[in-house]
């Protein structure tokens, strides 16, 4: 009986893969808009998955935003606005929602600001991770390969191989998720359409998947 | 100075906290301005940053603001150039008109 009543007590949740709010804003927003109405609120986004928690269907508007750790009187000007604080990422990223009719919580000339703003944000951690990445690779087949390739011990061989490909791996990561959407927003303040946005990161996270596979692959003996 | 910085340094001629701002500005014509919380947000940083607007003081937890010697220089230039704007505007119709 009372497992049964702790068992009622728990929300049932469900994740959803993110399509990247740098690449596809509108399509996510879109998407959570859809789920609200079905039933499922949007709780928080943990990396690229968003996680909804079954609730009463509410029909409602999204809108994110991008402010630098605003204080409370941001979030407070928001919800006197009618717009109620869904979930922040790092404290850059502001997602809102609204009932539907609510005022926009832009102005209509401000529109592009919020993406010179998020571009400005992720300048600074994709120029470091890219030039971390290219150091790196430099490294990497500059002098860590032509030395290894003169070693005789395999098991050290195997074993800086291995720490090598960690860093590089995580190097490249870190240089993806900030370069990527810097350029991102870059395109959309060039007035590159969402669409081409899109299929142009669709490639790229090809090449780049790729790339890190066959170099995993082409460590297995 | 685009719209939302007009609207907003001409608000804060009195005191106000960013909240009252909004309200006020929501009573004129939506058509003529709309200036959402995330803009009037921003705005705010910018204006304080560029030495337009200062706080002068914290009512609880809401900041509240008013407009510097500079501020108050910038929106009469502001207003005189955009009177001249409308001045050569009107003249232009009137000109075809007649």
């Amino acid at each position: 009986m009372s497992n049964s009543l702790s068992q009622k007590s728990l929300p049932i949740t469900r994740r959803e893969l993110s399509s990247g709010l740098a690449f596809a804003e509108e399509y996510d927003l879109q998407r959570l808009c859809k789920w609200s109405a079905e039933g499922w609120r949007l709780v928080k986004i943990n990396g690229m998955f968003m996680v909804l928690e079954q609730a009463t269907p509410e029909q409602v508007n999204f809108a994110i935003d991008y402010q630098d750790t605003p204080d409370s009187e941001y979030f407070e000007m928001c919800a006197a606005a009618g717009w109620q604080h869904v979930t922040s990422i790092e404290s850059h990223i502001h997602l809102f929602k609204s009932v539907l009719g609510t005022a926009a919580i832009f102005s209509a000339t401000d529109a592009t600001t919020k993406y010179q703003r998020a571009a400005h944000m992720f300048a600074k951690p994709a120029l470091w991770s890219s030039v971390g990445l290219m150091v790196s690779l430099v490294l990497l087949f500059g002098v860590v390969q032509p030395w290894l390739m003169a070693q005789q011990d395999t098991m050290m061989v195997m074993i800086v191989e291995i720490i090598a490909a960690i860093i590089i791996v995580v190097i490249a990561t870190l240089s993806i998720f900030t370069a990527f959407p810097w350029a991102a927003y870059r395109l959309r303040l060039a007035g590159i359409p969402v669409r081409t946005n899109k299929l142009i990161f669709g490639l790229l996270f090809g090449i780049c998947g790729a790339v890190v596979g066959y170099y995993m692959g082409s460590m297995i003996p | 100075m685009n719209d939302s910085q007009f609207y907003i340094l001409a608000a804060l001629v009195v005191p106000r906290h960013g909240y009252a701002v909004m309200q006020m500005l929501m009573e004129v014509d939506s058509q003529t301005i709309h200036i959402g919380p995330a803009t009037l947000y921003t705005t705010l940083r910018q204006l304080v940053e560029a030495g337009l607007l200062e706080r002068c003081a914290s009512d609880g937890t809401s900041k509240i603001y008013v407009i510097t010697a500079e501020g108050r220089n910038r929106l009469n230039d502001e207003i005189t150039r955009k009177r001249a704007m409308v001045d050569f505007a009107l003249q232009a119709l009137d000109q075809h008109e007649q």
